[in-house]
């Protein structure tokens, strides 16, 4: 069943005339992972800022679970039911990582009892201890703040999991366990997986791989 | 309540710009209640001086016309009255005062003055003796404001209810060896008439009068201790004060219910016939003149508290622009998470908000100690000034100057007891919310302008 649809979808940045998507047409469905590659520049993480709500298309529309994008609240969106791992992890840096998580199980309106036990366990799974986890975010290497904007993406349970360049800071072992969790979220927890990455081993997990050429999308798989 | 958690959380985070705000913030809310707190007390005291010298009615005679002693038209004592019954009084209390000659009594500072008893007038005129006390008759219960405010007191004895009964001082009483009971005979200064009256002393009292009121040179006259009090209708009937009355040594006081009826009630006396030759007024310059240093110590902390304000908010907003560039990723931040633009500034407000109220509590406690000591300070300058500008007048006030002027000069308040009340410490708080809205203002207008994506972007 598909979660998200781009229909039409186009956009164009404030004052310029170069378009950089044109009229994107794409299902999106849960259970599945979906790899977004292409040059730099090609859009890879304007589909992501479209996706995950943070910005707006110029042209046709963005459906979630059937909703235009255009007419529900776009914050209650981003807090509940999507979960963004940034590229430049976008994490509170003052804060140490357990914080961040918690704040947006917070934000998100977590029925989760103890939020505490439930944030370490997941920074865990990521590869983050306990004193890791209650270090600040500023202390932590650029490997440990990406496993930390996984962790965070996760914490609210979304429907959908957008990734930009995951993996990109992490070595190949860990690499391999973050894929496997992003795999696992998408096969055994149903999750829409939608990562936008230059890696070819990334690539390789892959339910459905996506090129983006020119502002326009061909599917591989 | 998480977002509530999260800022007090936040203040730790960012404890070098918060401890800036915090001691910015503190040093307005310091300045801001010093300010309030001396500017709440001023108000007070010019408020209660203003409702009682306005109130306060004097009929006196106009010094600015001066006539003739034939042409003078005296205010008879049954007039007085007469004004008394007019409904737009509170109250209304008369005083004579007579210059009289105890008879075979001696007089504090009678020996600095060379003696008593000196005879002068020339041939065919009458012949006048120095008088060495004053009889006071005067129609209030409880006196004078020196009873009534604890400057003097009955010591011995009791009050006097019946005719021909008085009161003295201490000093006056051991002086001659006198006590309760026993009759003095007071003559009049005309020495060919000397018109005695015989009083029985009832009571003796206590009179602190004196204290920090020491004048230059001495006289029998100008030393209170040589009052002898006794009740007006009594004094008004006796003979050895009839000139007075003539002569106008009543004292009436007037005092109005609101002090805006003073045009209503000079209306009214002057239908009664008050003559032109009397002012009806309230005493103006004996105000100005005692609450005058308050009034400068209320206009300069008003000042104050003006430039406190306006400096210092335009700083906390400088500095809120200054903070701003380093808030604005957390706010991208926030927002691409989820949170509610709302939810946002409710946490930047809040975190200004916990940090005023520390501030508030410790400007505060800290502004009603230090409030004292520099009210103190202040006022003391503000005297210094009022009688450099006196000084520079000549010593004038801008009105008469009666025997009455010289004994009891009106004198500015030296001290002013500062006291915090609940209307002080609302417009401090008041004021300290505000500037906790300051402080957050930039960083809430930055949530609405811009989107999440436009301030991670910049940042990236």
């Amino acid at each position: 069943m598909s979660v998200l649809t781009m229909n039409n979808v186009s956009y164009k940045y404030d004052g310029t005339t170069k378009t950089v998507l044109k009229n994107i047409n794409m299902d999106f469905e849960k259970g599945r992972l979906y790899v977004i590659v292409g040059k730099s520049g090609a859009g890879k993480s304007t589909i992501l800022s479209l996706i995950s709500g943070l910005d707006t298309a110029t042209g046709g529309s963005i459906c979630y679970n059937g909703t235009d994008m255009s007419t529900i609240d776009r914050d209650e969106y981003r807090a509940k039911s999507i979960g963004v791992i940034f590229q430049g992890y976008n994490l509170l840096t003052n804060a140490t990582a357990l914080e961040n998580i918690i704040l947006s199980m917070n934000i998100s309106g977590s029925k989760e009892k103890n939020k505490r036990r439930f944030a370490l366990d997941l920074l865990a799974r990521v590869g983050i201890d306990e004193e890791t986890a209650k270090r600040k975010v500023l202390k932590l290497s650029g490997g440990e703040q990406q496993r930390v904007g996984i962790a965070r993406a996760l914490s609210h349970n979304p429907d959908i999991i957008i990734a930009d360049e995951p993996t990109g800071n992490l070595d190949s072992d860990t690499e391999e366990n973050i894929m496997n969790i992003l795999r696992e979220l998408a096969t055994i927890y149903e999750k829409c997986v939608i990562i936008v990455t230059h890696s070819k081993s990334v690539a390789a997990y892959a339910d459905e791989l996506i090129v983006l050429n020119q502002g326009k999308l061909a599917s591989l798989s | 309540m998480y977002i509530i958690q999260n800022a007090i959380k936040n203040l730790g985070r960012n404890k070098g710009r918060n401890i800036l705000t915090a001691m910015i913030i503190f040093a307005i809310i310091l300045a801001t209640a010093v300010s309030i707190i001396i500017n709440t007390t001023t108000s007070a005291i010019i408020e209660d001086y203003k409702s009682r010298f306005g109130s306060k009615v004097n009929i006196e005679f106009d010094v600015s016309h001066p006539v003739q002693m034939d042409d003078l038209e005296t205010v008879t004592v049954e007039q007085r009255r007469e004004f008394a019954k007019s409904k737009l009084l509170k109250s209304a209390s008369f005083r004579l005062r007579a210059y009289v000659i105890p008879k075979d009594l001696h007089s504090l500072d009678e020996a600095e003055n060379g003696g008593n008893n000196t005879v002068v007038g020339g041939q065919g005129q009458p012949q006048f003796r120095e008088p060495t006390a004053l009889l006071i008759g005067s129609s209030r219960k409880d006196i004078s404001d020196d009873f009534a405010e604890g400057k003097r007191k009955i010591i011995q004895g009791e009050m006097y209810e019946n005719k021909n009964e008085c009161l003295i001082s201490e000093q006056y009483a051991k002086l001659n060896n006198l006590s309760i009971g026993d009759n003095i005979i007071l003559e009049s200064e005309y020495a060919d008439e000397p018109m005695p009256e015989e009083l029985t002393i009832v009571g003796i009292y206590e009179d602190k009068t004196a204290i920090g009121n020491e004048l230059p040179y001495k006289s029998p006259l100008f030393n209170r201790g040589n009052e002898i009090l006794a009740d007006f209708d009594d004094v008004c009937g006796m003979d050895l004060a009839k000139n007075m009355i003539k002569m106008g040594f009543i004292d009436s006081e007037y005092i109005l219910k609101e002090p805006s009826m003073i045009e209503a009630f000079e209306k009214e006396v002057r239908s009664k016939g008050l003559s032109k030759q009397y002012l009806v007024s309230t005493d103006e310059s004996s105000y100005n003149k005692i609450v005058g240093p308050v009034i400068g110590l209320s206009k300069i902390t008003n000042t104050f508290l003006v430039v406190v304000l306006a400096l210092g908010s335009m700083i906390l907003i400088l500095l809120s622009v200054l903070s701003i560039r380093e808030r604005k990723y957390e706010i991208g931040v926030l927002r691409a998470m989820g949170m509610k633009k709302r939810k946002v500034a409710f946490g930047l407000l809040t975190e200004s908000i916990v940090i005023t109220m520390a501030c508030l509590v410790l400007g505060l406690g800290i502004g009603s100690a230090v409030s004292q000591p520099m009210a103190d300070s202040m006022l003391q300058n503000q005297i210094e000034i009022a009688e450099q500008n006196q000084n520079a007048n000549g010593g004038s006030n801008g009105g008469a100057t009666t025997l009455d002027d010289i004994i009891n000069p009106a004198k500015p308040l030296s001290e002013v007891s500062i006291q915090i009340d609940s209307t002080a410490v609302l417009k401090i708080s008041v004021i300290a919310l505000i500037l906790a809205g300051v402080s957050s203002l930039v960083g809430i207008m930055y949530i609405t302008k811009y989107e999440p994506i436009k301030i991670l972007s910049e940042r990236n």
